[in-house]
């Protein structure tokens, strides 16, 4: 999962819980070892960028602050789904909406950037974003400079995109880099170079308070599994980093997104069809 | 001391020897030394479940059944329901009575498979000590009670074997028995009991029982203890770990990495 994730350059976590739950883990101690590997190939890989002096830390903090908060809530919201009974479907059926639009989304991007290299015109009027960012900059209020990221703006966006990407982050199990990167680039315009460091700076703190939370509220952090997925993540990480290089990236973003789908479909098929066992252990295995 | 009174003594103490050696062949007959191999076993970082040998004397033209049942507990299961076309956890129902695990072996399979003869065994005689309650009516008790042994089958936790156990004719008037069955890493530590049944003409001759220990050690059992009792520090060493092992990957790849000019 690590070498893939290495080879594609996006986080691997949306990807490898279902993967888990797929082979049998309880879908919320998936969940939460996940949080805890991706606190190493995070860490890992927001190492290597900052030596490259590429990661903002105030711009990263800010987007913390709010994940802390994002995460807290996330890691309630699975206590809470618990006690009723219903976290594997909450969390199954969170997946099947989010990788359906993660991998609908991936598939139209790298289909649109192999037709733009065929020639095939592509237009994107931009004026009318533009504009309004203009707007929502101007009016929120606290406007801050960032000198790393080389932009201004209010706290508040990114104190708001990182406590909703904790969330999502805390109820999956993942980094929320799938939701950080676009809206680093879209929303917050910093540039690219930065983009992916301070995203992965972020997802080390963010992770971490995720399986602090695990672990004491839910219980669910199972280290054994972790020590396993970390020493493969972190490791194939680097090798699919240096393939990923040699090789065609918007192939790779076609066949990521074909996986994210083929994923999104099994799920959908266990929730749809009639199940084996018509008793479940209530609050999960 | 006078002849008469020794003779005396030995007419009573021959026919009390005789009387105790009559009633002990029987409770020889009637006895038999249960072996498990291995009777503790150590949940370590690599358990995956194991395999436990069993072996017992006992009378001859006679049949067994051994049952490894855990501890009687009260659970919570929650029925399957399809809500908006998709199925989802509904009504809970309180499962009281049913043990943690139950796994039952025979020499003769009808022992475990004929209903009528079954009912002292297996899931037969199982249906009788576990109850429901909560979200069930009356007249889905035999419904649900399938649906839950599925479950516990599916975990490896329940299993009735028909016919495993192979009895081997021994010296005199005893047979051996042998026998193995496989613990699931799904099992958890503590407590377990085997019973050994022994069976003549349908009829039970007696019963007797063997403890099996599941304990945990090494890391699994640290790891365990700490997140448990110590849950903050559990946290906390999981994070150290994952951002050191983060690191250290960090550092030596990027030693390793060709320098581009």
């Amino acid at each position: 999962m690590g070498f893939f994730s290495g080879l594609s350059g996006v986080g691997g976590g949306f990807l490898l819980t279902p993967l888990l739950i797929m082979a049998g883990i309880p879908p919320t101690v998936a969940a939460a070892t996940d949080s805890n590997q991706i606190v190493a190939s995070a860490t890992s890989g927001a190492y290597a960028h900052y030596r490259m002096g590429s990661v903002d830390f105030k711009m990263g903090l800010l987007i913390f602050a709010g994940g802390f908060v994002g995460s807290t809530v996330g890691v309630e919201i699975i206590k809470f789904m618990r006690e009723v009974g219903e976290v594997d479907f909450f969390i199954e059926v969170t997946y099947v909406v989010l990788l359906g639009i993660l991998g609908f989304l991936m598939m139209a991007d790298s289909i649109n950037c192999l037709l733009k290299k065929k020639g095939v015109s592509g237009s994107i009027d931009k004026s009318k974003k533009r504009s309004f960012h203009d707007r929502l900059f101007q009016a929120l209020p606290w406007e801050m400079r960032f000198n790393k990221s080389d932009v201004t703006l209010s706290p508040i966006l990114p104190v708001l995109a990182g406590g909703f990407a904790g969330m999502v982050a805390a109820i999956l199990g993942v980094g929320g880099g799938f939701i950080m990167l676009p809206t680093m680039c879209y929303v917050l315009r910093m540039p690219m170079h930065v983009v992916v460091g301070t995203n992965l700076f972020q997802e080390v703190l963010v992770c971490a308070n995720i399986t602090a939370m695990q672990a004491i509220t839910n219980h669910t952090v199972d280290l054994a599994l972790a020590l396993i997925l970390l020493s493969g993540s972190t490791v194939g990480a680097q090798f699919g980093a240096r393939l990923g290089h040699k090789l065609n990236a918007d192939y790779l973003k076609l066949v990521l997104a074909s996986v994210v789908l083929l994923v999104m479909v099994k799920i959908l098929v266990e929730l749809t069809f009639s199940p084996d066992l018509m008793l479940g252990i209530k609050g999960g295995r | 001391m006078k002849p008469e009174k020794h003779i005396s003594k030995l007419v009573l103490c021959v026919p009390a020897a005789l009387f105790f050696l009559l009633i002990s062949i029987p409770l020889y007959a009637a006895s038999s030394k249960l072996i498990l191999n291995p009777d503790l076993v150590r949940v370590g970082a690599l358990y995956n479940g194991t395999r436990i040998n069993l072996s017992a004397e006992i009378p001859r033209e006679c049949d067994v059944i051994v049952e490894v049942m855990g501890r009687d507990i009260k659970e919570a299961v929650v029925q399957k329901v399809r809500r908006l076309g998709l199925w989802m956890n509904g009504g809970e129902i309180v499962v009281r009575g049913a043990p943690t695990l139950y796994l039952a072996l025979s020499s003769e399979p009808a022992l475990l498979t004929s209903p009528s003869i079954g009912a002292l065994w297996g899931y037969e005689a199982l249906k009788k000590r576990v109850s429901f309650s909560g979200h069930i009516k009356e007249v889905e008790n035999d419904r649900i009670f399938k649906e839950f042994l599925q479950l516990k089958e599916s975990l490896q936790l329940y299993g009735i074997f028909p016919g495993v156990l192979k009895v081997s004719s021994s010296s005199g008037n005893r047979s051996t028995v042998k026998g193995s069955f496989t613990l699931s890493s799904n099992a958890t530590p503590g407590s377990y009991q085997v019973f050994l049944s022994v069976i003549q003409n349908g009829e039970l001759l007696f019963r007797e029982s063997a403890p099996l220990k599941v304990i945990m050690v090494g890391f699994p059992e640290l790891v365990y203890r700490m997140a448990k009792s110590h849950a903050v520090a559990y946290g906390f060493l999981c994070i150290m770990i994952a951002a050191l092992a983060g690191l250290v990957v960090g550092l030596v790849f990027a030693k390793s990495k060709p320098h581009k000019e």
